[in-house]
């Protein structure tokens, strides 16, 4: 029989300290549901690649976000949430499901859960008591909504709110949406139809010149490569409208909002558009890395202020969107959820999130949670992760968690800080989505420790660690992978990710 | 009398069409280039990309949507050049339509394959100026070419004449194409 040792002494002491604090620091709503037993209302609203990295409200030295520091006054604040993938598939899967994404599958460009997941998602376990509406501008989004369509009750167009209107696609072949959709986006969009992309780029270019707003004098906002475009005030008003829309109802209702902002093209209006160009922010300049698209330091910086502004922009629009369901009263019945399905990185060489790299940037994401008779700050530094969020719904809406939901309750809302926890996240968007992982990039994190595993690139980097304390050096500038005072830890480290590893490997071989 | 001088008039319209062994020649060229740039394009996906998330079916289904566009994009074409055939003075176009239309044909879609080296960022056309000059200077020159070489003229036509073997195999792909498409949207 195993040795009970020091370490799992604290463990357990940990565990049933963490314990007892959550249990005091239940929300008086969370617990009010309990009692009156009605259900409440549950709303979350995903922005597109929002790193926690570049908002004040976690630090960031440009006051991006005031309006959500001056909402995390009220708030539960989770400063160290992770995205389980460093894109839209693998991230928005993982948030939806429950399911790390070598469970769920959904790992590559527009791929999709495995089929026998496609019921493991957040509004099939809400059940019938809530209605259920979802909405996504992101097109890759848009598809796994899609593949949950049976169990949502108001799967809204991607252009509901937009100047545009691109949902003919989803109208038109709507039982074999997915397929023709991607045909379409190949051929107009990518040019494997020579001519058909021609006569699109020509058309589009001019319809959307002649939508230019005063408000947009850089082009109005976009979401993915339709001629999806939008104005910031149309879509959150929309939003709002449809609150107010679903809070007439009956039954209790979950929303899932998942908008295409901050993610690129970064389009602030014009009362944001360049107000950081020329102050004195000096991003950290970080060696170029092999697996960087080679992006030059000055272009980085550039964007960076750009999607600054961009997020700004947002900050004004959802600090808008609170104060009107706060002055309708919808927020005294309702839990409000902010958070992102995947990051941003503006360094090393790389721009966006289409990359093989896991830095923080890219994977770590904003969490906050508006709860209902909450009127003070929580701050929670533990690690959690996207997976974590199906669990915490369920549990605030009085649902069965299944057990094979992956994530755990957030401390705040019924879970228990765990200190010893750790959080794997991936990308391995060129692996097959039906074999092992051939290429692929990991990222474990437990207490202040992160060690990535690259695996199938090239260079060094077909199979290559990288190990950062983010306590000291939270930048990721040093790397000390090879420092012998981090063995033992390290050591520990890669034998939970390769447990991890060989088990997801196991369950593929399996099917 | 009226009625003869207006089927006259009406006559000399319709001879502004080529004939349709012309307009078959010159649609295979089309043909042969939309749907081998189609072909090449989802070899190339299929590789790097649709193999990795797609099962057999749904590969199939993306290939026949990718066919039944092109058969689209290639009636556009032969319809545009019909077009230009009749607004154009019949000695311009509709006589030599098979050298002329052979040659806008390439010039157009090779100029068009020209844009896309240049870029092509989520259907936006940035080049399109450079584009507009390539393709002027390029038809410009093919078509003196073709005006003032016979030799010229004559591996045009040769081109045209082997391309129509590929209508044997296209099209009728399309129309399969077609038939999957319809099944999987009435499943």
């Amino acid at each position: 029989m195993k040795k009970f040792s020091r370490r799992d002494f604290l463990k357990v002491g940990w565990s049933f300290l963490g314990g007892s604090v959550a249990a005091t620091m239940l929300p008086k709503s969370t617990q009010m549901n309990k009692t009156d037993g009605k259900s409440p209302n549950i709303i979350v609203l995903v922005c597109d690649a929002m790193t926690a990295r570049n908002l004040s409200l976690y630090g960031y030295s440009r006051k991006t976000t005031p309006n959500l520091e001056q909402l995390a006054e009220k708030a539960f604040v989770y400063h160290n949430h992770y995205a389980n993938g460093n894109f839209t598939i693998p991230g928005t899967s993982s948030l939806l499901t429950g399911l790390r994404p070598w469970t769920h599958r959904a790992i590559n460009g527009p791929g999709k859960i495995r089929k026998e997941f496609s019921e493991h998602n957040i509004f099939h376990f809400l059940g019938k008591k809530y209605f259920k509406l979802a909405f996504t501008q992101n097109y890759w989004a848009y598809y796994l909504l899609n593949q949950f369509s049976a169990d949502i009750n108001s799967l809204l167009s991607s252009s509901e709110f937009s100047q545009t209107n691109s949902g003919t696609i989803d109208q038109k072949f709507k039982k074999d949406q997915r397929i023709a959709n991607q045909a379409i986006v190949q051929m107009l969009y990518y040019g494997n139809s020579l001519l058909l992309s021609f006569i699109n780029g020509v058309y589009y270019q001019a319809k959307i010149d002649t939508i230019q707003l005063e408000d947009y004098p850089a082009g109005l906002p976009r979401a993915n490569y339709y001629d999806n475009v939008f104005t910031m005030k149309d879509l959150f008003d929309g939003i709002s409208d449809k609150i107010l829309e679903l809070d007439e109802r009956e039954s209790p209702f979950f929303s899932y909002f998942h908008i295409y902002p901050p993610h690129n093209p970064y389009s602030p209006s014009k009362n944001f558009m360049g107000m950081f160009e020329n102050d004195d922010y000096e991003p950290i300049a970080k060696k170029e890395h092999v697996l960087s698209i080679g992006a030059t330091q000055s272009s980085l910086n550039d964007e960076r202020s750009q999607y600054d502004a961009y997020l700004a922009n947002i900050d004004m629009e959802i600090g808008r969107l609170v104060a009107k369901l706060k002055e309708q009263g919808i927020l005294d019945h309702t839990y409000f959820i902010i958070t992102a399905d995947h990051g941003e990185m503006f360094e090393r060489g790389t721009n966006g999130h289409f990359t093989g790299l896991m830095y923080e940037p890219v994977i770590k994401i904003p969490l906050l949670i508006l709860a209902p008779g909450n009127q003070e700050r929580r701050d929670f530094f533990v690690l959690t992760n996207a997976v974590d969020l199906l669990p915490t719904i369920l549990n605030l809406a009085g649902a069965e968690i299944p057990a094979s939901s992956e994530g755990s309750v957030l401390p705040g809302f019924g879970g228990v800080e765990d200190p010893a926890r750790s959080i794997i996240t991936m990308e391995a968007k060129e692996s097959s989505a039906f074999k092992p992982f051939t290429k692929a990039t990991y990222a474990i994190i437990k207490g202040n420790y992160k060690l990535l595993y690259y695996r199938g690139y090239v260079h060094k980097y077909q199979d290559y660690f990288e190990f950062y304390d983010l306590q000291d050096d939270p930048e990721e500038l040093y790397d000390k992978y090879s420092k012998q005072k981090f063995a033992e830890i390290i050591s520990g480290m890669k034998q939970e990710l390769f447990n991890a590893m060989d088990e997801a490997d196991k369950k593929v071989a399996a099917r | 009398m009226f009625i003869k001088e207006r089927m006259k008039r009406y006559m000399s319209l319709l001879n502004r069409f080529p004939k349709r062994e012309q307009i078959i020649s010159v649609y295979a060229v089309g043909v042969t280039i939309l749907y081998f740039w189609a072909a090449l394009n989802a070899v190339k996906d299929f590789i790097s990309n649709w193999s990795l998330y797609l099962n057999i079916s749904e590969m199939l289904g993306l290939f026949s949507y990718i066919m039944a566009g092109t058969f689209l994009e290639s009636l556009l074409l032969i319809f545009a050049l019909l077009f230009i055939s009749f607004i154009l003075p019949q000695k311009v176009f509709a006589d030599k339509f098979i050298v002329r239309g052979t040659t806008l044909t390439i010039t157009f879609l090779g100029s068009i394959m020209y844009l896309y080296q240049l870029t092509l960022t989520f259907g936006i056309l940035e080049n399109i100026g450079k584009w507009s000059i390539f393709f002027a200077i390029s038809t410009f020159v093919f078509m003196l070419l073709g005006g003032l070489s016979q030799f010229f003229t004559r591996i045009v036509e040769a081109i045209a004449d082997r391309c129509i073997v590929f209508l044997y195999i296209y099209p009728p792909l399309s129309l399969v194409s077609m038939i999957v498409i319809f099944a999987r949207n009435v499943s």
